[in-house]
């Protein structure tokens, strides 16, 4: 396919769904590999492309529904490599990595399966709003289909094998995508951490580094894979999104009720700034798209929808803006086209 | 400080202690005079009373090595059969080379999981290859799990129906067993 075209298509992860006034998305990772192969790491150039093209041949039979495109990243260029990342088809190792791979992902995005990463098979389920059962039942549903073609690395002790011992067993990541602003405006990210530790799941940032992420959107996630069932990981993960739902709100409406009106002047700055800048970095326009948000939630900033703001957090990205321009584009120019952009996309709605 | 090393020895003339010359030695150093090595010969009490011996402490450190590095040696020199990695390359980059390692690498790795997770025994998914008895003891470990759960939080009613249904699994268990 020409992925130039994925360009102007919204992502499936970024559209409304339950909770989405705090939940961006909810997401299911399944690591699979095939029996009687070396992982990734340790396989030859040759035992990869054989790996390659069972997958292959697999992921484009006629079973499974809707149909996946499938693209060679060892065949296309940084840029597009960039593109796929941004959309979160892929992940930084992929995208970054050598040798024999690809993604298959169907038209809305919902799936994607990356060949050759660090396991053979990383199979991922995604959707906008908090529903990870959802989105778990189809990663099992489209595990056992591919289950059924080729034979996977499984023991009775151990689960499903992978080739890092941190994702063995039910080779499951389950995850969660939050917008926290009120709770880091009102300084309450101390109890965040708690609640998560408490689950013993992991908290990090999504943009940025570290434990503070940019535009104040986090990812939560379980690390223990061996153990539990895949349904308690589930459970854990959307109990906790549920609890951070629930502390986001109340932030919210205490904000709103204690500080209306500073709240109010901040957020329409934050508009006036974005709508009028002529040159602006992807940090900076995340960060103001995350607080017009937060103000477009909570019905204190009509100039703009949610969806329009959603479009902009992956429009606005650097592969996002080069492949609209069709050039590879240096830092200063794409921050100009980047003011522009935005400026045009909210002067519309 | 001499090198320490007790055991028995090798070689006949080691076998007395060359300081008494009456009991067995247990000992045998290896000492540096004019940087030449030297071997030692010392009965446990003669030991006890040359200059420059080793603390109580020490002692028990040296003995605490002693058991500790053909562990460490076995373990470096574990080598997985299939692919060839051994487990301290293994430990350097945390990926294993294979899905044999995790039988290859045995309890080393058992006990690495168990740190990780907190368990060294899957409790989710049993692939439909597997068969059904494998399937219905994954179910009831699940169930079982939530038993627990259920006890520590004092719902007895949830607790007795989860024990009903795990024994109603287990009876399906053996009927499958018996095909």
């Amino acid at each position: 396919m020409d992925l130039t075209l994925l360009k102007d298509r919204p992502v499936e992860w970024l559209k409304a769904g339950p909770e989405s006034d705090v939940v961006v998305s909810s997401r299911v990772r399944l690591a699979r590999n095939i029996d009687g192969y070396p992982f990734v790491g340790r396989a030859s150039e040759r035992q990869k492309a054989r790996i390659e093209e069972l997958l292959r041949n697999v992921l484009l039979s006629a079973e499974i529904d809707p149909p996946l495109h499938y693209v060679r990243l060892d065949q296309i260029g940084p840029l597009m490599r960039e593109l796929l990342l941004e959309r979160r088809l892929i992940s930084t190792e992929h995208a970054e990595g050598d040798g024999v791979r690809a993604v298959a992902f169907d038209d809305d995005e919902r799936v994607s399966v990356m060949v050759n990463e660090e396991d053979h098979l990383r199979l991922q389920v995604i959707r906008g709003g908090l529903r990870l059962d959802e989105v778990h039942e189809r990663a099992d549903a489209l595990d056992d289909l591919l289950a059924r073609r080729i034979p996977l690395a499984y023991s009775a002790k151990y689960g499903y094998l992978t080739a890092c011992p941190t994702n063995v067993g039910t080779g499951m990541r389950a995850s969660v995508m939050v917008h926290l602003p009120g709770v880091v405006m009102s300084q309450e990210m101390d109890r965040v951490i708690d609640i998560v530790r408490g689950e013993q799941l992991t908290l990090r940032g999504v943009y940025g580094e570290g434990t503070h992420g940019a535009g104040d959107f986090y990812q939560i996630s379980n690390h223990v894979t061996l153990g539990p069932s895949e349904d308690e990981i589930v459970a854990a993960v959307a109990g906790a999104a549920r609890t951070l739902v629930e502390l986001e709100r109340a932030a919210r409406s205490n904000l709103r009720t204690k500080h209306r009106g500073e709240l109010e002047g901040r957020l329409g700055r934050a508009f006036d700034l974005l709508a009028s800048a002529s040159t602006i970095s992807s940090q900076e326009a995340l960060s103001l798209l995350s607080q017009i948000r937060m103000g477009v939630e909570m019905e204190l900033l009509s100039e703009t929808r949610l969806q329009t703001l959603n479009d902009l957090l992956l429009l606005t990205l650097p592969a996002h803006l080069q492949t609209m321009e069709g050039r590879v584009l240096d830092t200063s120019v794409r921050n100009e086209l980047r003011a522009a952009y935005v400026k045009d996309r909210l002067s519309t709605g | 400080m001499p090198r320490t090393g007790k055991g028995q020895a090798v070689n006949p003339d080691e076998n007395m202690c060359e300081r008494c010359g009456k009991r067995r030695a247990t000992w045998h150093l290896t000492d540096f005079v004019d940087g030449k090595p030297v071997q030692k010969h010392f009965c446990d009490e003669c030991y006890g009373e040359q200059e420059g011996a080793p603390s109580q402490v020490n002692e028990a450190f040296a003995r605490l090595i002693a058991a500790v590095v053909p562990e460490l040696k076995e373990m470096a020199l574990r080598e997985c059969p299939s692919c060839g990695l051994n487990y301290l390359e293994f430990r350097h980059t945390m990926r294993l080379g294979c899905a044999n390692d995790y039988e290859a690498f045995d309890k080393p790795l058992e006990q690495l999981l168990q740190a990780i997770h907190g368990s060294a025994r899957h409790g989710g998914k049993v692939p439909e290859t597997a068969g059904e008895e494998e399937a219905i003891r994954s179910r009831v470990r699940a169930l079982r799990r939530r038993q627990q759960a259920a006890i520590a939080e004092e719902d007895y009613e949830q607790a007795a129906e989860l024990r009903d249904r795990i024994k109603e699994l287990e009876e399906r268990g053996l009927d499958a067993a018996e095909g």
